[in-house]
């Protein structure tokens, strides 16, 4: 069976709960300031072992740092095509991502400082003022720095759960996103791009419906339910000339709309077009209310 | 095809996860049908990408009649929340062979059973021919595709320490050599076995075999003691799926575990799985010498 290279998880988790044992500690400052240099960023990770068969393939051209922090929509597609055939089973793992980045750094693809990156900061910048800060704010400051460079990296499991990988990792992220964009759009162009869109709205959208399909699997984990939302959810941003309009908040009130039906009937089993035309209903009659509230 | 196991998804219980329906349904702490009861069979194959499951539902004549009518069908549900992995499988017989492609799963999946319409109708109730409490007796119920008749409890596997463990062969330990390791992303122990005992697990079932398993299911819990102890709500062993699982397994069997002060890893572990001695030769009279 082939099985993509990735770090041993019970050495890569040792490592990151050795970085996250004490807050602005001397490991957490000693890591970040290696984070400025390759060679040393990498030396870290000497002696997590791998394991796996398959090397994936590379990105080739190097990324700047707001590229990679928030890829856009075509670097986006890039890295979804580049590991199209990866197992949702892989895809999901912080090992896989993790280990990924660091063949990125080991080939200057990416920098180590990017994954320091968090804000209207830069990475080098964000380090700098973390090791430099003498206020009683300086163990958080480098704890935060130190948790955005995990989670970067691959996803940082231990503080936000399974969904992390989803959301954290700018490789993970685009890998997953585009994947959805590719399955409920099912090859027709102008839906592709209106669902990209719609799933490209901000980093809080995105985190919301994450969460659902995550952490409350039973509604949006089913794909045939997930995508008729998607593709409804899509038409309602498009539609709506002020993207503003449609809020994170309205977002989350939709999917409870749709869970709260779920809870009461098994909508999986309902064929396609019956799922999207009663999505294209939850989402123009909720809709009709958030305006008159 | 590999173990069997059967679990009872409908109890008559209470249950503080009961909703309202308009129409009566068969679930834990629901009243609708007074005796019903609910089954799930498994058959697990030993490949673990599939299994087949038997649906048994017992007093509950609606329910049946509706399958049998065609009107409705046995629905599992097969999810992995951490891959966004959610299948439902669909079929008229109470017999489903069940297929997941495993590269798709992160972890052993869940199973939800029911039964759900596949269309849209309205049926008259007949308490007494229809096993329905008789404050349904005669009222008319409106059923949508999709409405559930049945609906089990989720179902884990992972929940005995059997399916936490993976043996793996390492050939740089000594023949009869064991280590055991903690795969925190899936939460599972990966057991590394020298040759010997490695080939003497696969292939040897009896007495042995299974004191050898209680040796490493020791090992297991007292690595859960060392190193998964502690939860503050936030971090902690209970961000793992499968051991809180494993501690509602523990506590349904009033086992202790690992975060209980007074654990003894291998007090629980021959708890669960007693050490077997066969006595030979009158050496059962060994016991009175001491």
């Amino acid at each position: 069976m082939m099985v993509y290279k990735q770090f041993i998880d019970a050495d890569y988790t040792r490592l990151r709960k050795s970085l996250l044992k004490t807050k602005g500690g001397d490991v957490q400052k000693e890591f970040l300031r290696k984070t400025n240099n390759q060679s040393e960023f990498l030396s870290i990770f000497r002696d997590v072992g791998t394991q796996g068969n398959a090397s994936p393939s590379l990105l080739t051209i190097p990324l700047s740092e707001p590229e990679f922090k928030h890829p856009p929509p075509d670097t986006e597609q890039t890295i979804y095509e580049n590991w199209r055939t990866l197992p949702a089973g892989t895809a999901c793992r912080s090992t896989f991502w993790a280990f990924l980045t660091t063949e990125h750094l080991k080939q200057n693809i990416i920098e180590p400082v990017f994954l320091a990156a968090n804000g209207i900061y830069g990475g080098a910048e964000r380090i700098d003022r973390a090791l430099s800060d003498t206020t009683s704010k300086a163990s958080k400051q480098v704890d935060d720095c130190v948790r955005t460079v995990l989670r970067r990296l691959g996803g940082l499991p231990e503080a936000r759960g399974n969904r992390s990988v989803y959301v954290d990792c700018p490789f993970a992220r685009a890998w997953w996103r585009e994947r959805m964009v590719q399955q409920a759009a099912d090859q027709d162009k102008l839906l592709t791009r209106r669902v990209r869109n719609a799933l490209r709205q901000s980093q809080t959208h995105w985190e919301k419906l994450i969460d659902r399909i995550v952490f409350r699997n039973s509604t949006f984990g089913a794909r045939n339910i997930r995508n008729a939302f998607i593709l409804a959810w899509s038409k309602l941003v498009q539609d709506v000339s002020d993207e503003k309009h449609i809020t994170a908040n309205d977002l989350k009130r939709l999917c409870r709309r749709a869970s709260a039906i779920q809870g009461t009937r098994e909508l999986s089993v309902l064929p396609s077009e019956a799922l999207v035309e009663l999505m294209g209903e939850l989402v123009a009659t909720t809709t009709q209310t958030f305006r008159s509230e | 095809m590999g173990h069997s196991y059967s679990v009872q998804v409908v109890e008559p219980q209470p249950s503080n996860a009961v909703r309202a329906h308009l129409h009566p349904i068969l679930e834990t702490g629901s009243l609708s049908f007074p005796r019903g009861r609910y089954w799930l069979d498994f058959q697990m194959d030993t490949r673990s990408s599939g299994c087949r499951i038997t649906h048994r539902i017992e007093h509950a004549p609606l329910v049946d009649r509706l399958v049998d009518e065609k009107i409705a069908a046995y629905v599992c549900v097969v999810s992995c929340p951490k891959s966004s992995y959610r299948e439902t499988h669909t079929t008229a017989d109470p017999i489903q062979e069940i297929d997941w492609n495993a590269e798709d799963l992160a972890e052993s999946p869940m199973f939800t059973p029911m039964v759900v319409c596949l269309k849209d109708t309205n049926l008259v109730i007949h308490a007494e021919s229809d096993g329905v409490h008789r404050i349904w007796d005669g009222q008319r119920v409106p059923l949508q595709a999709g409405s559930r008749l049945a609906l089990g409890s989720v179902v884990y596997l992972q929940s005995s320490m059997e399916q936490l463990l993976r043996l793996e062969l390492d050939s740089n330990l000594n023949p009869g050599q064991m280590m055991v390791q903690v795969d925190e992303e899936t939460f599972r122990f990966k057991v590394k076995l020298g040759s010997s005992v490695y080939r003497f697990l696969r292939y040897q079932k009896g007495p042995q075999s299974r004191n050898v398993m209680n040796h490493i299911v020791t090992a297991c819990f007292s690595k859960l003691q060392k190193e998964h102890c502690e939860d503050d709500g936030v971090e902690g062993w209970r961000s793992h799926r499968a051991l809180r699982h494993l501690a509602d397994y523990f506590e349904q069997r009033e086992i202790k575990h690992w975060s209980d002060l007074d654990f003894s890893p291998e007090e629980s572990a021959t708890l669960l799985y007693p050490i077997e001695v066969n006595f030979s030769n009158g050496d059962e009279d060994l016991g009175e010498l001491a």
